[in-house]
């Protein structure tokens, strides 16, 4: 069933592969890591496709990919060969627009744990049990290190960007 | 007007998020590799099999590379017991600067900036800029060797577990990559390992078949067909085993077909046997679009000449 498998994967990294790459590189910060993460979280999902249900693979996926970047590492390198590695074909930030990053510089300015809550509270908007499942913690953990990350997050912001970004108030 | 967290963070990513490599037919091709592997491997009971990449030329290298002196402080690290319907992985923490790979390092930069034709470039992992470095001295801002702990975890499905085996390991490693170009050739990343005695072995040791996944050190693997992108199998076909207790040196040419839709990687590798056991492993790695040939930016004879340059430090 080796076409139908490739089929439906290939479906999903379509679908959802941008998304996990975006959620990974808050998590983490750099482009490269993330893909790296993502990368090693599909092949892992690819040898358990047919074992992960369609309404968990989504949390299956950021589990792994939350386990690599957060959980398990201080700081995770990857030497293997890479399916697909980047070579320099700049992708420098345009000019300009550093100035306009300030909310995602400010989340990747707070502790990691606290900024994963964050993410998927109010980015993914999961549920707090959702959440809770990815990160391997309580729910009550998972309310405490959002509130944290709010309210470090806060503390990024001027006045003026916090007047424009909803629920971030206390 | 207040704008949720979400539509402002999706609007940031937008505007700085670089093209996705990405690829669902890619990673569905190296997934039904390790597929492939692990059912071959059952199989044929352990019996040498890639299919990922095709080797171009496998050599080991003629003439006799310097002696290098053996060094009777370099400590073993032997791997614990290890379960065979398990699978391992390695976690690296601790970077830090060493007298040892201080001098690999500033070896290692002499010899590059005294390549003749060639460009050494910094490529940003966060941005991916490319920077080159005007003067000699810039190169020290570039990533320098340092010393890892090369942790080993058991793989479970719910995470990874520590398995208390600890080693170390020198790599160039840092807030960047080093590339290097040449006119003409394709632009390649290079990649400096140096791992402990018995970190990355002359040959399978005994019992051990290629992809089995309980295996987690690298080692050369006599007689296949390629190289996986996942195995720690290194396919190469050496007539002349090495010496135990010599310098030797393996030179590797490999391609891994659809790398990503629309381009092959290209790899050169080298690998130096140090007297005293240690492996030094230069790789240079680099994209060329599908079905083109493209000349690397060094020969397999400078690469390996880089690697004879390099000090024989004890990695500890």
């Amino acid at each position: 069933m080796i076409p139908q498998r490739d089929a439906e994967f290939c479906e999903y990294v379509a679908g959802r592969g941008e998304r996990l790459r975006r959620f990974a590189y808050l998590c983490c910060g750099d482009w490269h890591h993330a893909e790296d993460a993502v990368q090693t979280a599909l092949l892992r999902l690819y040898r358990a496709w047919p074992r992960v249900r369609s309404s968990t693979v989504d949390a299956y996926t950021r589990r792994i990919v939350v386990n690599i970047l957060i959980s398990e590492s201080r700081r995770l390198r990857f030497r293997r060969e890479r399916v697909t590695d980047v070579l320099p074909e700049t992708t420098a930030r345009p000019d300009g627009t550093a100035d306009r990053v300030t909310l995602v510089d400010a989340l990747l300015n707070i502790p990691v744990r606290l900024r994963a809550a964050v993410v998927l509270r109010y980015w993914e908007d999961l549920s707090v049990e959702e959440t809770a499942r990815i990160l391997g913690c309580s729910g009550g953990a998972v309310k405490n290190l959002s509130m944290r990350g709010l309210a470090a997050l806060r503390e990024q912001l001027a006045d003026t960007e916090l007047a424009e970004i909803e629920g971030v108030r206390p | 007007m207040t704008r949720d967290i979400s539509s402002i963070v999706d609007g940031e990513l937008d505007a700085i998020a670089p093209p996705s490599p990405l690829s669902g037919p890619a990673l569905a091709a190296t997934g039904r590799r390790g597929l492939r592997r692990r059912r071959f491997a059952g199989l044929l009971g352990g019996v040498a099999v890639i299919a990922a990449a095709s080797v171009l030329a496998v050599t080991a290298l003629g003439g006799t590379p310097p002696e290098s002196p053996a060094s009777d402080v370099q400590p073993s690290f032997p791997l614990p017991e290890l379960d065979p319907s398990k699978t391992y992985d390695w976690e690296y923490a601790s970077d830090e600067a060493t007298p040892e790979t201080e001098r690999l390092t500033a070896a290692l930069w002499e010899r590059l900036s005294a390549l003749d034709g060639v460009e050494v470039l910094a490529l940003d992992r966060g941005t991916g800029h490319v920077a080159a470095p005007e003067t000699v001295e810039d190169l020290a801002d570039f990533p320098p060797i340092t010393r890892a702990d090369n942790k080993l975890l058991e793989d479970g499905p719910e995470g990874r577990i520590e398995t208390g085996h600890v080693q170390p390991l020198y790599e160039m490693y840092g807030v960047g990559r080093v590339v290097l170009s040449r006119p003409g050739a394709a632009k390649m990343q290079l990649l400096v390992e140096m791992y402990p005695k018995g970190g990355y072995l002359a040959e399978a040791p005994d019992g051990v078949g290629a992809d089995q996944e309980s295996m987690p050190v690298p080692y050369l693997q006599p007689d296949c067909e390629g190289l996986g992108g996942e195995v720690y199998a290194i396919a190469h076909d050496c007539s002349e085993p090495r010496t135990e207790g010599r310098d030797s040196i393996f030179e590797l040419q490999y391609v891994v077909g659809d790398a990503t839709p629309t381009a092959d990687m290209h790899g050169l590798r080298v690998v130096r046997y140090f007297a005293n056991g240690n492996a030094l492993v230069i790789t240079l790695a680099g994209l060329v679009p599908s079905g083109e040939q493209a000349e690397p930016v060094l020969t397999g004879e400078a690469l390996a000449e880089l690697a004879r340059s390099l000090p024989a430090v004890p990695v500890i």
